[in-house]
């Protein structure tokens, strides 16, 4: 081969990406190869909605762990309330009806029967309407406040510091995968209070909670700021959130926190009587944030060669993958891996202990290195665990004509 | 990078946050490397340049742009429409800094920042 060809392989050999397109090619289409390749979710065949892939829940699942216990530390409790609010409910706040009618999916019938369809085919119709169509939650301050308004009667009920894990609706014209999605997961807190500092403190003290988990798990630098009128949840008297950068540099809303004054404590009539038997509405409050969480962590770690997963929520931290080249030494080398792995799963970090896959599938090794480079991308340096403690004798003799590698698959790469 | 088996598994954790703060280093640099204070709508302007075409995926331009900004709805209204870019905060850190609105001329008391947005 000649130099020059040599050099020209070399080079293409060095350009060569996990991703197609780059970052720089095309930053939209990048994005949806990363979630593709990384295996983290899909599209449906439910128009605008997604499929969370294992890899990808497992994120959600780690991100919810830990802001869950946040929650729980500054004396949340969580609750579930109906998927379904009647349109009579949803109505009594205007402004908020308003802001959420464009994008409502709204159930008008409990049942289906055998009858001609619109494209004049046989099959199932709808039957049985509903006297009162009921709205999928896109998001649940009425339902949750008709619920507030039989729990609060005294000061003493005050105040209402409630969580909820759900799903939400909200029929969006134009999705992306974890973005912006028709149904999407999140967390949304609801809570009450007697006084208006009371509530102010609250909706300010959330923000910095997410604030904290953005920097602190997630490694998303954030800003917190407050909304302008025509940015506010529409309801709201204040809405604070948390705004990140992508690697695109447009912005990412991240997290949002709201003051709603007694907007809602009025439209859903929660009251309670003060100390001296005097009776006023309560001031109420509601903070979310959503599995956009992962595409804002995608936008701001990911790089050419897939997925980078800040370590504190990383679904495995280690992933170990077994050389069995030879068959008379297989075993001694899957031994030797897996008593690695048992000694790295009791190290406790970041609130659990450091997760470590081996990955023993039956396929091979440059498949499976490069589907978890994929997965989670590069290492800073490839931790390769070619020198092997002395006690490790079976390994030794393994090791003689093969190499192993021990990736972190939580790790970091150069960007350009 | 090769390390001894008892030395891999006594530093894990000490690697793993080690990656975790250079992760969120590099990613606070490069949003301060595309924030700038704005003092001029010509210079506003020119930073975002023409509305970014969402279909062919070009590059969004610009970054943060913070601005003296006295709240109001036709502006942002106005913004949007021309530029893809919306107020993303009124930031509540950080002590007040009166100026002019660079949209309007009115006072303002701190600057806000603008920016494209998913």
């Amino acid at each position: 081969m000649s130099n020059e060809k040599n050099a020209q392989n070399q080079k293409q050999a060095a350009a060569q990406t996990a991703i197609t397109p780059t970052r720089a090619e095309n930053y939209p289409e990048w994005y949806q190869q990363v979630v593709r390749a990384a295996d983290l979710a899909e599209n449906s065949d439910v128009r605008g909605c997604m499929v969370i892939k294992p890899w990808g829940y497992a994120l959600w699942e780690n991100i919810q762990r830990s802001l869950d216990r946040m929650f729980k530390d500054t004396g949340h409790k969580n609750a579930y309330f109906p998927l379904f609010i009647p349109l009579s409910y949803f109505e009594k706040e205007a402004e908020h009806v308003e802001g959420f009618a464009k994008e409502c999916a709204v159930v008008t019938h409990h049942r289906l029967k055998p009858g001609v369809k619109a494209d004049g085919k046989e099959g199932l119709i709808p039957d049985g309407e509903l006297q009162e169509p009921l709205v999928v939650r896109p998001t649940s301050e009425t339902i949750i406040g008709a619920s507030f308004a039989k729990w609060v009667q005294s000061y003493r009920d005050l105040p209402l510091l409630i969580n909820q894990w759900a799903n939400v609706v909200r029929w969006e014209m134009r999705t992306r995968l974890f973005l912006r999605t028709a149904e999407f997961l999140w967390q949304e807190g609801h809570t009450a209070h007697a006084t208006e500092k009371e509530a102010m403190e609250e909706t300010l003290k959330m923000l910095e909670v997410y604030a904290d988990f953005a920097e602190n798990w997630m490694a998303m630098p954030v800003i917190k700021g407050e909304k302008t009128e025509g940015e506010r949840f529409p309801g709201a008297v204040n809405t604070y959130c948390i705004e990140a950068m992508m690697q695109d540099r447009k912005a990412l809303q991240a997290g949002t926190s709201h003051f709603l004054g007694q907007n809602f404590a009025h439209a859903s009539d929660i009251k309670f009587s003060d100390a001296e038997g005097k009776i006023s509405h309560a001031w109420t409050t509601s903070w979310g944030v959503s599995t956009r969480l992962i595409g804002g962590m995608i936008m701001t770690h990911a790089d050419d060669d897939g997925m980078v997963l800040p370590p504190r929520l990383a679904p495995s931290h280690v992933v170990i993958i077994p050389v069995t080249h030879k068959p008379e030494t297989a075993q001694a080398v899957l031994d030797y891996c897996n008593r690695l792995a048992a000694d790295l799963r009791k190290i406790p970090y970041a609130g659990r202990t450091v997760d470590v896959e081996v990955d023993n599938r039956d396929i091979r090794g440059g498949d499976k290195a490069w589907q978890w480079t994929r997965r989670a991308s590069r290492c800073a340096s490839r931790w390769a665990l070619a020198t092997w403690s002395r006690t490790a004798c079976s390994w030794r003799a393994a090791t003689a004509r093969t190499r192993t590698r021990c990736r972190s698959s939580a790790t970091s790469s150069s960007r350009p | 990078m090769s390390l001894k088996r008892d030395e891999f598994v006594a530093t894990v954790t000490q690697i793993l946050e080690d990656m975790q703060s250079t992760l969120f280093a590099r990613a606070k640099a490069h949003r301060e490397q595309s924030t700038k204070r704005i003092d001029s709508r010509a210079e506003f302007e020119a930073f975002f340049g023409a509305k970014q075409d969402e279909e062919s995926g070009a590059a969004a331009q610009g970054g943060f742009a913070l601005v003296h900004y006295a709240p109001d709805r036709k502006v942002e209204e106005e913004l949007k429409a021309k530029f893809a870019v919306t107020c993303r905060c009124i930031p509540i850190e950080g002590a007040d800094e009166p100026g002019t609105c660079i949209f309007t001329g009115k006072p303002a008391t701190r600057r806000a920042i603008f920016a494209k947005a998913y």
